[in-house]
């Protein structure tokens, strides 16, 4: 018996484990402030956990860390003004780099901000977290609450307006 | 092209914005100790659910699950059986001892052993009022409840004897103001049976008394057993404790203070007045805790706070007595040692922070 609530311990941090990297930076492409996106990310770690030590059940717990990391990052919001991109641009925008070879990229992410922020928000966050955050349809429509359908159909109107943001770029640029 | 283009921007951006192994560790401390300090307490009777859910009983046959339905039925009903009834032997024979084995942590045991101590103390409460207290339930509960407080003094060593007083001091308020609320509710009960034709029923609710405050005796004598441990801290380790402590005696406050005003019309204008006047004691702890916080006198403010804490849980509990009871809220009795500040702590100077002092006032 006492296996149960010890599973439930090292699935969660299993948990932390495997989702901490992604949703760290899904927090970092909202509110573009890394010490931020890091107290973000730890705080949804632990009102998931409190909401597991409850004895509740969460049935997907990559998609609930995410739910409850949006609800942390809306509630920011009201908080505070939005972050446009200039103010990103004017504060410096400071990546961690690992590698001196990818200084030769001038900095893809802050290329990757500029395209998405050029999204509509609704279609911002499904593309982000369609192919940044590596999400399944499902998973994103748990997260947003909306039908897996209305997923789909986002994503598709997103890349189309992606596509149409690209063709303005230089592509030797990207 | 231009997809793949905009793949391409993606997994190099990736490279960029990551979280550095030290940063990932920091993290994982943080909420190692977030885990540790919320641990898993199993008490809602949906938890069989769960045992279902988590169990390979979910691959059995059809038969055995319909046998499960039964005994799940059976245990299920037997929560709310009293001493006399055909299921509380169930209860506390199976329920409570599956659920006691689900706690992990000396934390949640001893929460979980509080929690039947609470239980025990109102099934006498009940008992006691409908008129079936005889000497047979009265030792049955007697054993039962020495059973559960020793069990919760026993983890709140181990707990002590980890270094973590402040948690043990936690433990054994709670245990405190539980025992001293059901004291004054079954004395109040007892009150209103002495003039009844049958006085055996208020000769055992005193006996009953009389073991409830021996052991509120011990309870208070390891609690401020605690407290030293916890003044005798360093000031700077205890700081994020009496923080948080206090973020949670002041949610502790304001869910009793709209719990009395909620239920104002069912407690009478005495109970009332009484249980305001405890929670402004309550309150007024708090703002003496926030001045030690300001002169940085930490550990003071932690025994402050925690002090409001233990008169805001007994107020609750009392409370609730007054309501299902109809009897009067007592006024909180204040029993402390005063902390004052590190200048005190030098002047008492009996702690003696070489020599291990987590024994000190324990069994």
């Amino acid at each position: 018996m006492k296996h149960v609530s010890g599973t439930k311990e090292d699935e969660f941090i299993q948990s932390y484990e495997k989702y901490s990297e992604a949703i760290f930076r899904h927090c970092y492409y909202r509110v573009f402030d890394r010490e931020k996106a890091k107290d973000f990310a730890q705080e949804a770690f632990f009102r998931t956990w409190k909401y597991i030590s409850e004895g509740n059940n969460v049935d997907n717990i990559r998609a609930f860390v995410y739910r409850t990391a949006n609800n942390i990052i809306i509630d920011e919001s009201r908080k505070n003004k939005p972050v446009s991109l200039d103010s990103i641009m004017e504060k410096g925008f400071s990546p961690k780099v690992e590698d001196l070879k990818f200084i030769e990229n001038k900095f893809a992410s802050q290329k990757l901000i500029k395209i998405i922020n050029s999204l509509d928000e609704k279609y911002r966050d499904v593309v982000m977290m369609k192919y940044i955050d590596g999400l399944s349809s499902k998973e994103i429509a748990q997260i947003i609450g909306e039908k897996e359908n209305n997923v789909y159909v986002r994503i598709h109107r997103a890349l189309e307006k992606i596509k149409e943001i690209l063709k303005n770029y230089d592509i030797q640029e990207i | 092209m231009i997809f793949r283009k905009f793949k391409k921007l993606i997994k190099e951006s990736r490279r960029e914005i990551f979280l550095e192994e030290r940063e990932r560790g920091v993290m994982r401390s943080e909420i190692l100790d977030f885990m540790k300090n919320h641990p898993v307490i199993l008490l809602k009777p949906q938890s069989f659910l769960y045992i279902f859910k988590y169990s390979s009983i979910r691959y059995s046959s059809a038969f055995a699950a319909l046998s499960l339905v039964i005994i799940f039925g059976v245990s299920s009903a037997a929560n709310n059986a009293l001493p006399g009834d055909v299921l509380y032997n169930v209860k506390v024979g199976v329920n409570e001892k599956v659920l006691g084995l689900l706690q992990v942590s000396d934390e949640s045991k001893a929460q979980y052993e509080i929690k039947l101590t609470e239980t025990r103390l109102e099934e006498i409460e009940k008992v006691s009022s409908k008129d079936n207290l005889d000497e047979k339930a009265k030792d049955d509960f007697v054993l039962l409840l020495n059973k559960s407080i020793k069990k919760v003094q026993n983890y709140s060593l181990s707990i002590e004897n980890n270094n973590n007083p402040e948690l043990s001091l936690k433990i054994n308020s709670e245990l405190e103001a539980s025992l001293n609320a059901h004291k004054e509710i079954l004395s109040e009960i007892s009150k209103e049976k002495e003039n009844e034709k049958d006085s055996s029923v208020s000769d055992n609710i005193r006996g009953l008394l009389s073991n409830v405050n021996d052991n509120i005796s011990k309870v208070q004598k390891n609690r401020q057993g605690s407290e030293d441990n916890v003044f005798a801290k360093s000031s700077t380790d205890v700081k994020e404790s009496a923080e948080g402590k206090l973020k949670a005696v002041e949610n502790k406050v304001n869910e009793v203070s709209n719990f009395i005003e909620k239920n104002k019309d069912l407690m009478g204008e005495e109970s009332y007045d009484s249980a305001k006047a405890n929670l402004d004691l309550a309150k007024s702890t708090i703002e003496d805790g926030k001045n030690d916080l300001d002169a940085e006198n930490y550990n003071s403010a932690f025994l402050k706070f925690q002090k409001a804490m233990r008169i805001a849980q007994e107020t609750h509990i009392s409370v609730k007595g007054s309501i299902d009871f109809k009897i009067n809220v007592p006024k909180v009795k204040e029993s402390d040692k005063v902390y004052e500040d590190d200048e005190i702590r030098s002047k008492e100077g009996e702690i003696n922070t070489d020599q291990p002092i987590h024994s000190k006032g324990m069994w």
